[in-house]
């Protein structure tokens, strides 16, 4: 069949070329031929898929120095120019996908016209020129009349097949025809409109997508998120708060013990001062609000400083009195019951005193951290004291009313969220669920036809009955074996209760 | 008895079964051939249930997954595929010399599995970028398609040695006249490809919504992501040149086989000679 449709085609071309169009015109047509052909498409698929390797092998869009580091400068400007660092997104590649959605789309074009009328246009009835041209049928001549034979035949077609049509023609014939399977034909359609719209949905999405990311510091909200290659911020239009972040780890056995099992922010979406939405994110758990969607990416400690101070108060010389206080650096708070307030007005997180008497910080890890507290009554400062965290028996002041004791500082954590929009996606999507039904109907489904011609001459009856699919042969005469052993039975029944009789 | 034990016996009882199809293939005793199906069914039967038990040993230790996550419980679930796609096939077509060269692959991963230090038998659990209900959807429909083409890849070499001989002996001598006929073994590979099509294409678009669910992008052009489109785009040239230009036989043969390289490079290539996003199996 291929054969033919080539030689078809050379005839077509040469009939063309004969006509002799301007030569551009006929460069032109060449050219747009050979990538209507569809012996384009196996190359082309091939190309695609060799030069796919390259960027698997090249790391992708790596910094100059790295390159340059790597493969010299002389290979580093040849793979430049061919854009090995970001093949991807070159021009030549894209141009491959290109070529190939206009050759799945002129193949289509040109073969959907067939498809259509096979579809649609069917002959229902089984003349001389279908049989000949079909390429399983068997005919049976029985004595009786039609008639006799017609409702079983019927019968027959509907029990082991589909449920038949029938033609009734002046010359007193009856025409059957049944299929099965006939939207299969549409499969390969399906899969290749299927392509085109995920193409199109990427498309859609490099032009109105765009990638960012943000921090948010637990308890901290932000209206802006930075995009990437992009140095402005992008406003988002509503604020996300990060509520708390926290990592869990995974119980039981030693094995699996601190192996990490959950990171988790909790987000709050804010809209005209409103609380729109609260949603834990977590990896594979994003939160979608206005096209926009934010994943779970990383975490880390805020700028150190950030975070909640820990304190205990007791009132000299009452042990039952003690409280438990939380207090931001620069934050104060008062003692219950009392005109006191205790400020929290510095942090060291490595505490050193100088040959001067001034204290620093050793290191900014949190070896010895100590905290400066000012008691105040009314606003008025009456002293100031360090606490520390690793010598909890140090209480500051020794005349002072209240012992303070650093139970703990709790940094802050931020949670790091990739931030995407993607209008596009929900194209994609789509174009997945054409091509799978489509690849489904190409590969599992035939379309499957079956014609059944009853003619009563001379108090004789000729049965044909003829069949073909558009693939799966085997399945198909299994089926046509089946049908064909149907009709000759019934036919040796009818004739043996006529005997009968 | 943990599943790891199992695993290991079931190694030696894809190696016998391997090894009674060659027996039944040079001997050409059909009672060989019963035993070698019968072996390889109970195989499968023992590997169905080592899979459950390592799914609940899972719980046990308090990670409970379905065993896809390594490159350990991938290999075993890979033969599994294998296994389970060869053994309908040689009973709706009843061409059990088929066995000779797919039972091989089974046998290979798991040995591969049980055997080498670089794999780790031990149940670990997910990390949280794991912990998606598209891993089970992903895995399966991802390895289904492996299985396909590895059975395809192993009718293909039959079908090479069968047509190198066909014409030269005069059919009932020698072994490869015991081979099913040429058109047969085409007909298989095309089926299995066919349907390893499709289970790479719902492998490759569950892979891309998970993807988006995790990383917030559905193709980053990660190598696992590269390579498994160019499978794709392997075996949709197969495909293609059956249909436009006529390619049976000999041609598809070798495709299927390149195809099968192809596939190869996607699971082992990928995780240990490049890196990427797919870095744990």
């Amino acid at each position: 069949m291929a054969k033919n449709r080539d030689m078809d085609e050379k005839i077509k071309k040469r009939k063309e070329s004969s006509r002799n169009p301007g030569l551009m015109k006929g460069v032109f047509k060449q050219v747009r031929d050979f990538f209507a052909s569809p012996r384009v498409t196996v190359p082309l698929l091939i190309l695609l898929a060799v030069t796919s390797i390259i960027g698997t092998l090249i790391e992708q869009n790596l910094s100059e120095e790295k390159y340059l580091r790597h493969f010299g400068i002389s290979v580093y400007h040849i793979f430049r120019v061919l854009g090995f660092f970001d093949v991807y997104h070159s021009v030549w590649y894209i141009c491959l996908f290109l070529l190939l959605t206009i050759n799945l789309l002129t193949c289509s074009f040109k073969r959907f016209p067939g498809t259509w009328k096979t579809f649609f246009h069917t002959s229902r009835e089984l003349d001389e020129v279908l049989i000949r041209a079909l390429p399983y049928k068997k005919s049976v001549t029985k004595r009786g009349l039609p008639e006799a034979f017609s409702e079983d035949c019927k019968g027959i077609l509907a029990r082991y097949f589909a449920k038949p049509v029938e033609t009734h023609q002046v010359d007193g014939g009856l025409h059957l025809y049944s299929e099965r399977g006939r939207f299969s034909r549409l499969g390969v359609y399906f899969a290749h409109l299927g392509i085109i719209v995920i193409f199109i949905g990427a498309l859609i999405g490099s032009i109105f997508g765009f990638k960012g990311y943000v921090n948010i510091v637990e308890g901290e909200s932000v209206g802006s998120i930075s995009l990437r290659g992009d140095s402005s911020p992008f406003e988002l239009g509503f604020q996300v708060r990060c509520d708390d972040f926290s990592v869990s780890y995974y119980p039981g056995k030693n094995s699996v013990k601190g192996i990490p099992k959950e990171y988790k922010s909790v987000l709050t979406v804010i809209e005209g001062g409103r609380n729109i939405l609260q949603k834990d994110v977590r990896v594979n758990h994003p939160l979608r609000y206005r096209g926009f969607s934010f994943y779970q990416s990383d975490y880390g400690t805020a700028t150190w400083g950030k975070g909640s101070l820990l304190l205990q108060v007791t009132p000299r010389g009452n042990e039952e009195e003690k409280r438990d206080y939380s207090v931001e650096l620069g934050g104060d708070f008062r003692i219950e019951g009392t005109p006191y307030t205790v400020r929290f007005t510095r942090l060291v997180p490595d505490f050193l005193m100088d040959a001067n008497g001034r204290v620093t910080s050793r290191s900014l890890k949190m070896n010895n951290p100590a905290a400066l507290l000012t008691l105040l009554r009314k606003e008025t400062p009456l002293y100031s004291t360090w606490v520390f965290r690793n010598f909890s028996d140090f209480h500051g002041k020794g005349d002072g009313d209240y012992q303070f004791t650093f139970v703990d500082f709790k940094s802050k954590e931020y949670t790091f969220l990739q931030v995407t929009k993607d209008p596009g996606v929900w194209v994609v999507w789509s174009g997945c669920a054409f091509l799978i039904c489509g690849v489904l109907s190409v590969f599992f489904f035939s379309h499957r036809r079956v014609w059944v011609r009853i003619i009563g001459k001379e108090e004789k009856t000729h049965i044909t009955l003829a069949g073909t699919t558009s693939k799966n042969r085997g399945s198909f005469e299994h089926k046509f074996e089946e049908l064909k052993e149907a009709i000759e039975t019934l036919c040796q029944n009818v004739v043996h209760n006529k005997q009968t009789k | 008895m943990t599943s790891s034990m199992l695993f290991s016996i079931i190694t030696f009882i894809y190696f016998l079964s391997m090894f009674l199809y060659l027996c039944y293939f040079a001997f050409r005793s059909r009672v060989m051939g019963v035993v070698a199906s019968s072996v390889t069914i109970s195989g499968l039967v023992i590997h169905t249930t080592a899979f459950f038990l390592r799914w609940v040993e899972s719980y046990r230790i308090g990670a409970g997954h379905a065993p896809m996550s390594n490159m350990y419980e991938s290999l075993v679930f890979f033969a599994w595929c294998i296994v389970l796609i060869y053994l309908i096939l040689e009973i709706k077509y009843k061409a059990r010399t088929m066995g000779v060269f797919v039972t091989p692959f089974a046998f290979l991963s798991m040995a591969y599995a049980s055997l080498s230090p670089n794999v780790s038998d031990r149940i670990e659990p997910l990390i949280p970028a794991l912990q998606s209900n598209w891993l089970i959807g992903h895995v399966l429909t991802c390895f289904l398609g492996y299985a396909g083409f590895a059975v395809s890849c192993g009718v293909s070499v039959m079908y090479l040695i069968r047509i190198r001989t066909e014409g030269k002996y005069s059919s009932g001598s020698g072994f490869v006249s015991y081979l099913p006929n040429s058109k047969l073994l085409d007909d298989l590979s095309y089926k299995s490809i066919a349907m390893g099509f499709f289970m790479l294409t719902l492998g490759i678009v569950t892979g891309a919504a998970w993807a988006n669910s995790a990383w917030g992008t559905y193709w980053s052009w990660d190598p696992k992501e590269t390579w498994s489109l160019i499978t794709w785009f392997v075996y949709a040239a197969f495909l293609h040149a059956r249909v436009t230009r006529g390619w049976r036989g000999k041609g598809a043969a070798v495709l299927s086989i390149f195809g099968f390289i192809a596939v190869l490079f996607t699971y082992f290539g990928v995780s240990y000679l490049l890196s990427g996003l797919h870095s744990y199996a």
